[in-house]
């Protein structure tokens, strides 16, 4: 066990204890209690532009049409197509009743 | 395996049911999230649609167990045979995972620790909910996979399905990572036998809601009431967490995970590392689908399932201890003890649901009311627990006025079924209401006296020593528009 490890376990030790009387709260609520946000900007919305972020570098780079264009314009344009048809399904199918 | 290690996993899993028993209600209570029990009592007195979208296994169950008790014992009953037991079953098979994947003693013994002292798993192990026996199948089923029991872990998986549709998804990703090894064949009749055993049970509600049973969470047997009920609750929740909302919910995330699993982290680093086999696959997709199921859920108390990823983080806690020294794994022991000893100090359901008796109060002062009596309130722990005061006193007659059934236009079955049962008419909460007040029935509204619960400001109430019910003496005038139609409102 390294020095790093002792004190990372220290740290967790204090981070458990910290969080401990704010997760007991959360974890022994009867009911829910506050307002909720409801919006249109979801974190799934949020979500899936990371994810098609993350995978458009790699389609475009598949593309021998796209090979012209940068590779960051390709991947602009490969995420937004990607996201919108998405969208556009999962209105189209029900999933997403509050997208308009 | 060894004689010995058998006996350890036997003395694992007696600790653990020991444990759970002891610090389970004992009373029936709302504590930790757990307001849908009133749903399951009415399930084990009636044979009824419940709450969405079925658990057609664990009413069978509950209604089993309601057969042979009765009130509190039935309470007690399926606390500690669908939570306490099946949760002493989940560390034992955690224990028997990590000692099959890799073969060292104490790494099984400190993954099971640290699942016994995971403060989020010890809440849902001793209350009345269903989770607990769910994880339990759905750890069964990882079992007998890394055992090569296609059949029983296709089996295990659909009997988990069975109790709550969330092992869906979770089967489906297991499917399709066991059959990417190119074993498609060997995984057609476990299949075969995932879907009698998971979704063939499910005719069980289509069944109810053909029936003449009383609607009171669910519709006849139409496209539309099958459409609101099985994917209206989802489209509403599922995936719909506001932006805005995102910073709470990820600090209240490291919150519970942080008290859950103590000084298991290191050790989680370790086991997360590559590389990953289709056994790994499976607990890290788990993991990943609760975690994305909780942070994007617009339910603040989904925490709950994230209790289905802690048996898989700890199994993969065993194999980061496994490449770590032995050091590491007597830290971690030690760790998850301590937090077993505080936790059956703090979190105590025992105790916790007699401090906060609000579920029996409720019922108390719901039998004190006059036999006929009407009672108005918001979906959800108030109206599931009249139900079951319903069920477990028919006698009563007690009328159940529930918002916004009947305001929106996606439960017409309600308004027939109040009009049949108990004569009243309405399209909505108010106008039933205002029925039942021409009609001189004793009407009540039921909740605590909170701004948060806005259908309040359309009644007039009375004087009232009670704790969780008002009388309503007449509408205030405020119409319901303004109430169904505003931002934030709960309902």
């Amino acid at each position: 066990m390294t020095k790093k490890h002792v004190l990372t376990y220290i740290l967790l030790a204090i981070a458990c204890g910290a969080s401990y009387p704010y997760g007991r709260e959360i974890l022994i609520q009867q009911e829910p209690s506050g307002y909720i946000t409801i919006s249109n900007f979801t974190l799934n919305y949020l979500l899936l532009f990371v994810l098609a972020g993350a995978i458009s570098p790699w389609l475009s780079s598949k593309l021998s049409l796209l090979k012209r264009f940068k590779k960051s314009t390709a991947s602009g344009i490969v995420m937004l197509t990607l996201v919108s048809t998405l969208l556009i399904i999962l209105t189209l199918v029900g999933l997403e009743m509050r997208w308009s | 395996m060894q004689a010995p290690r058998k006996y350890i996993a036997l003395a694992v899993g007696l600790l653990a049911f020991g444990y759970y028993t002891l610090l389970s209600a004992k009373q029936w209570t709302w504590i930790a999230v757990s307001s849908d029990s009133g749903d399951w009592l009415m399930c084990s007195n009636w044979w009824v649609v419940p709450q969405p979208v079925g658990s057609p296994l664990y009413i069978s169950l509950a209604h089993l167990i309601g057969f042979f008790t009765d009130g509190n014992a039935t309470v007690l009953a399926i606390t500690i045979l669908l939570s306490c037991l099946p949760s002493a079953i989940t560390i034992m098979l955690v224990y028997l995972i990590v000692l099959k994947l890799t073969d060292k003693l104490w790494c099984a013994v400190a993954s099971s620790s640290v699942l016994l002292g995971a403060g989020m798993f010890l809440m849902q192990s001793t209350i009345l909910e269903e989770y607990a026996s769910t994880v339990c199948f759905v750890t069964l089923a990882f079992y007998f996979y890394i055992n090569g029991k296609r059949k029983l872990t296709a089996l295990a998986l659909g009997l988990g399905t069975a109790i709550h549709a969330l092992v869906v998804p979770i089967a489906l990703m297991w499917f399709v990572f066991a059959i990417r090894e190119g074993r498609w064949r060997l995984w057609s009749k476990p299949l075969l036998t995932y879907i009698i055993a998971g979704l063939l049970p499910y005719s069980l509600i289509l069944i109810l809601m053909y029936l003449d049973t009383p609607r009171l969470l669910a519709g006849g047997l139409t496209l539309q009431s099958m459409n609101e009920y099985f994917l209206g609750t989802g489209r509403a929740i599922i995936g719909t967490l506001s932006i805005f909302e995102v910073p709470n919910r990820l600090l209240a995330v490291a919150e519970i995970l942080l008290m859950s699993l103590g000084l298991a982290w290191i050790a989680l680093w370790y086991g997360f590392k590559k590389p990953y086999n289709t056994a790994k696959l499976m607990l890290v997709s788990t993991i990943v689908f609760m975690l994305w199921m909780h942070v994007t859920n617009m339910d603040p108390f989904t925490w709950t399932f994230l209790c289905f990823a802690l048996p898989s983080a700890t199994i993969i806690c065993g194999l980061g201890l496994s490449q770590l020294r032995l050091k590491h794994t007597y830290v971690v022991s030690a760790g998850a003890l301590v937090l077993v000893l505080i936790n059956s100090v703090f979190l105590n359901a025992n105790v916790l649901a007699q401090e906060r008796p609000y579920a029996t109060v409720y019922q108390q002062e719901l039998m004190s009311l006059s036999d006929g009596s009407a009672i108005v309130m918001t979906a959800g722990a108030w109206s599931l627990g009249l139900f079951y005061v319903m069920s477990e006193h028919p006698e009563k007659n007690l009328i159940p006025i529930v918002f916004p059934y009947g305001a929106l236009d996606d439960f017409p079955d309600y308004g027939v079924y109040m009009r049949k049962k108990f004569g009243l008419s309405g399209s909505n909460t108010l106008e039933l209401t205002q029925d039942a007040l021409d009609k001189g029935i004793d009407v009540y509204y039921a909740g605590r006296s909170s701004k948060q619960w806005r259908i309040q400001e359309t009644f007039l109430f009375g004087e009232s020593n009670m704790t969780t019910l008002r009388p309503i003496t007449g509408l205030s005038g405020v119409p319901l528009e303004t109430i169904l139609h505003t931002e934030g409102n709960a309902r």
